[in-house]
């Protein structure tokens, strides 16, 4: 019963992680119709800024010896998070406005590449990039109570990507400016012509998709301890599998997405023989039967196209 | 049911509903071999999606099909094109990167019958039934307009809407069809171009004596001038039938098209 | 009369030069530094974008298919005559190769991107299909590696149905999505069974035989000893010369037509009569056949295969081969894919930045030029009896 039970917890934190990526790809697709291939690594890349700064300077240090080892870790994710969302509108600039308008398979490809570019810059410019490195154990150890299946480490996984998407919630649907993404969303000719400045919204999303990726990024190194330049490219993957089965463009959608192929790879690596070798696979299958028979993911709804 | 002679197409209790929606309710429409049928309605009252009905786009959720005496119905388009029934888009739609003479062509593809390895094995006959499409499709688009020979070309995209008008009605009827729809050929067009484009689908019929027509229009001018009975439609349902001049009396279409000039 | 015998002749020694002049090109790439081949590639999109300028492109592309039987002469002599050049440089010829297999790839992927606009993300798993299947055969079963190879195009023809059948239900973006997926399981299928060599690989392919004459072994022609790779390159240019001739010669059929219809508006071309899951089913099992054909020789070249010679990335490379080469252009594409091998290899001498490099490269690419070398064209219907048609009267 307990093994069932750490499994379902390994299951929940696999999909948040996988639910951050999926909501950057459903934020991005919602906005612009695209699919931006390079989210995964720029998660990793949240990561990788964020194993710097506590490996490479002095900061995250400065921090504890002043005072609250909290406050440090907070500062320094959301240093990441920043950072990650800079690069994203970067990204956005160079390789994905270019083609708007144009043929999608323009920014599908260049975004493939960007991220091809992006794992190889990681890989060649940080200090012994190529090889796997130990994340910094920012998260609290020790259990709730001393209960060894709530670690601390754990809630506070689960607690962040909630806080994340409660924000994202009140964002979205309370501000102006998170109304008038979905105004861009829903018809960008229409948002235009009621007085909003489409480019500033499509500069913010990505920002925020981009924060919202970095801290992915974070969980994820948390969640495995240790990080390596190449992961980007199955955790985009998958987060974009997750977005696809819960419904692309649909940030509920995301989460929900996310948490079922979480748990579907954890329960068919922990509970089939042999079933590591397949939990990938089976994922994949599952994806590619919704995009078969169930193309609106989970919660979208279905169109019917106009002749 | 029992086929009547000389009926061309025949819809029976033909529905389709799209959620809550029903887009076409329970139509019965008969078309005689020669006839030409207008059909006429309210902006959304169906007669596009009835068009769709019968050729393939949307399946019914009740109600048959019967072209010349078999239920054509949820058959996919390009099975109900090889039968003969060819149609025109509402808006015009053409393959724009293509060439004027490639859109012709495609028009003819249900009547050829070189598969691919054929273009390997048999290049003769290939290129015999190629050579042959072309020489068609430069007297059919001549019919119509003959600075378009010297233009075929050109990508569809660069001539003018009424000969873009006419290539689509041409690439319908390079396969000879028996049975031609026509959803708003004259949409776009001013009044000059509206008489030119009748003109043309009144010598179409004139050289075709058995293809039967039906044409979506709602300028009244054409539908007075070309179709021999009307059927109209509002929200799915047909609620009038006969000839033009006594369908223009009718008080119920006159309160279906508010406002509108008869 | 006479000036226009002057043009045949003219034209009749212009076409051969043309293609003389980009064999030229190909050949100097293969042997030259990373810098050269940028500057020559860059040479050539220059000269092709001068062209366009003064619309000339589709001119040359006329003038060389008219006289085909010069331009084809040229192509074979070249052909023959390359392995003796490069004789000294197994490596040089290795590269040849492998862009010549890379090109048959690239024909295939070609009928599913350029033609029908499908975006195929799993060439390279079709290609793996050929090379296990055929190496499989000839390695466990002692089967011979020629009938390995026939037996290769039908199993990649299959998986090419299989994994052609999903992409009926979606369009666009959730095509190649589901290709990319599809894709990645066939990767995941191959490291997670030993039976299929895991991710070792399998090894101890076997090379062709014919008679006595094994190519694995060098080659003695008057006198001048050439390496192990020329019965191989001899029988790539006649593999790549036969699916050349049969991609062109669908592209110039009704299918070709019709591919490019569905490519356009599938609801038009449903309504014109064209079956849509046939004619995509077509386009993915016979690129798929190509793929296969050419990973079965690669498997008895190279002798062993492993699960990275067929993985995304390596789809990855061919999707850029057809768009580099311009898609929907039987001879853009075979270029596009040879000189993006070269590149691909001469990027080796910078080790560690290669994949940076390529990345990059494919931004600038698909911002700067993304319609390839040799773009799309109009189709031309070049009839006897139909001569009037590319002479409009009061045209161009």
């Amino acid at each position: 019963m307990s093994v069932l039970l750490a499994q379902i917890i390994n299951a929940l934190l696999l999909g948040c992680s996988y639910s951050l990526v999926a909501i950057g790809f459903s934020l991005f697709f919602g906005v612009m119709d695209i699919v931006v291939f390079c989210a995964g690594d720029v998660g990793l890349f949240g990561a990788y800024v964020v194993a710097g700064i506590c490996a490479l300077t002095g900061v995250y240090a400065a921090l504890v010896a002043a005072g609250s080892s909290w406050l440090g870790v907070v500062i320094v994710v959301l240093i990441g998070a920043c950072l990650t969302g800079l690069l994203m509108v970067g990204m956005y600039k160079a390789t994905i406005a270019p083609f708007e308008g144009k043929n999608p398979l323009m920014p599908l490809l260049s975004t493939i590449a960007a991220g091809v570019a992006l794992r190889e810059a990681i890989g060649l410019f940080y200090p012994e990039g190529r090889n796997p490195q130990v994340f910094p154990e920012l998260l609290p150890r020790g259990y709730l109570g001393g209960n060894p299946l709530l670690s601390w480490r754990n809630l506070v996984i689960v607690v962040v990507t909630l806080v994340i998407v409660a924000i994202l919630y009140w964002f979205v649907n309370r501000t102006k400016l998170g109304l008038s993404i979905q105004a861009v969303a829903q018809n960008r000719e229409a948002a235009i012509m009621i007085g909003v400045n489409s480019r500033v919204v499509l500069l913010v999303t990505f920002l925020i998709g981009g924060f919202v990726l970095g801290t992915g990024g974070f969980l994820l190194g948390s969640y495995y301890g240790m990080i390596r330049f190449d992961m980007g490219a199955m955790y985009g993957l998958k987060g974009f599998s997750a977005a696809v089965v819960g419904g692309l463009g649909n940030i509920y959608g995301a989460i929900v997405g996310g948490l079922l192929l979480g748990f579907v790879e954890v329960f068919v690596s922990a509970f089939i023989p042999g079933g590591t070798a397949y939990a990938s696979i089976t994922a994949f299958v599952i994806v590619v039967l919704f995009m078969l028979f169930r193309p609106e993911g989970v919660i979208g709804e279905r169109t019917v196209e106009n002749v | 049911m029992p086929v009547e002679d000389g009926v061309c197409l025949q819809t029976q209790g033909l529905s389709v509903r799209f959620g809550g929606l029903r887009a076409v309710d329970g139509v019965d429409v008969t078309v005689r071999e020669g006839d030409v049928l207008g059909l006429i309605g309210p902006n959304g009252s169906g007669k596009t999606t009835f068009l769709n009905l019968i050729t393939g786009i949307y399946r019914p959720t009740a109600g048959r099909v019967m072209f010349r005496g078999d239920d054509i119905a949820g058959r996919p388009p390009h099975a109900i094109r090889a039968r003969g029934i060819a149609r025109t888009f509402q808006s015009n739609r053409l393959c724009w990167k293509l060439s004027l003479l490639d859109n012709l062509l495609l028009g003819l593809y249900s009547r050829q019958h070189t598969a691919w390895w054929d273009a390997v094995l048999r290049p003769s006959v290939a290129r015999r039934e190629i050579r042959e499409g072309i020489e068609k499709a430069c007297s059919l688009i001549g019919e119509f307009n003959p600075d378009l020979v010297h233009r075929c070309y050109d990508p569809v995209s660069s001539i003018p809407l009424i000969d873009r008008r006419r290539v689509e009605i041409a690439r319908a009827l390079i396969s000879e069809p028996t049975m031609l729809l026509l959803d708003e050929p004259t949409a776009g067009l001013n009044p000059q171009e509206t008489i030119e484009l009748i003109d043309d689908i009144a010598r179409v019929k004139e050289s075709n004596q058995n293809i039967s027509i039906i044409i979506i229009e709602h300028d009244m001018t054409v539908i007075a001038r070309i179709s021999h009975r009307v059927v109209v439609l509002n929200a799915g349902r047909k609620i009038a039938e006969g000839p033009f001049a006594e369908i223009a009396r009718n008080e119920e279409v006159r309160k279906a098209y508010l406002g509108e000039e008869m | 009369m006479g000036k226009r015998s002057f043009e045949r002749t003219s034209g009749a020694l212009l076409a051969p030069l043309i293609v003389l002049a980009l064999c030229l090109v190909v050949y100097m790439c293969l042997r030259s530094s990373p810098l050269v081949v940028f500057l020559a590639i860059a040479a050539l999109m220059a000269g092709v974008i001068l062209l366009e300028m003064t619309h000339n492109l589709e001119a040359v592309h006329e003038l060389i298919e008219r006289h085909g039987r010069g331009t084809g002469a040229v192509l074979v002599l070249f052909a023959l005559v390359l392995p003796f050049l490069l004789r000294h440089s197994s490596y040089v010829m290795h590269i040849a190769l492998i862009g010549c297999l890379y090109a048959v790839v690239a024909l295939g992927l070609n009928f599913q991107i350029g033609s029908a606009g499908m975006v195929n993300f799993a060439p390279a798993a079709f290609m793996g299909m050929g090379a296990y299947t055929s190496a499989i055969l000839s390695v466990r079963f002692h089967v011979s590696p020629w009938i390995g190879t026939v037996v290769a195009i039908f199993t990649a023809a299959l998986l090419g149905l299989l994994i052609g059948y999903p992409t009926l239900k979606t369009r666009g973006y959730y095509l190649s999505l589901v290709t990319i997926a599809l894709q990645t399981i066939f990767t995941l299928i191959i490291i997670n069974t030993d039976w299929l060599g895991g991710p070792n690989g399998i090894a101890g392919v076997p090379p062709y035989q014919v008679g006595p004459v094994s190519f694995g072994t060098n080659l003695v022609i008057g006198g001048l000893e050439l390496p192990r790779q020329t019965y191989y390159l001899y029988l790539l240019f006649l593999v790549l010369g036969l699916t050349a001739w049969l991609a062109g010669r669908l592209y110039r059929s009704r299918v070709g037509l019709a591919w490019n219809a569905i490519e356009q508006d599938e609801v038009v071309a449903a309504s014109q009569g064209i079956d849509l899951a046939r004619m995509k089913l077509l386009a993915f099992s016979l690129g798929a056949a190509f793929a296969g054909l050419a990973g079965a020789i690669y498997g008895h070249y190279v002798s062993f295969i492993g699960v990275e010679d067929f993985d995304f990335n390596k789809s990855l490379m061919l999707i850029c081969m057809v768009i580099l080469g311009g898609m929907d252009n039987v001879p853009g594409v075979a270029l596009g894919a040879i000189l993006l091998t070269i590149v691909d290899e001469k990027l080796r001498d910078f080790a560690d930045y290669r994949m940076l490099m390529y990345g990059v490269i494919l931004v600038c690419v698909l911002l700067l030029r993304p319609q390839g070398i040799l773009p799309k064209r109009m189709r031309k219907y070049r009839l006897p009896g139909l001569e009037w048609l590319n002479h409009p009267i009061g045209g161009r």
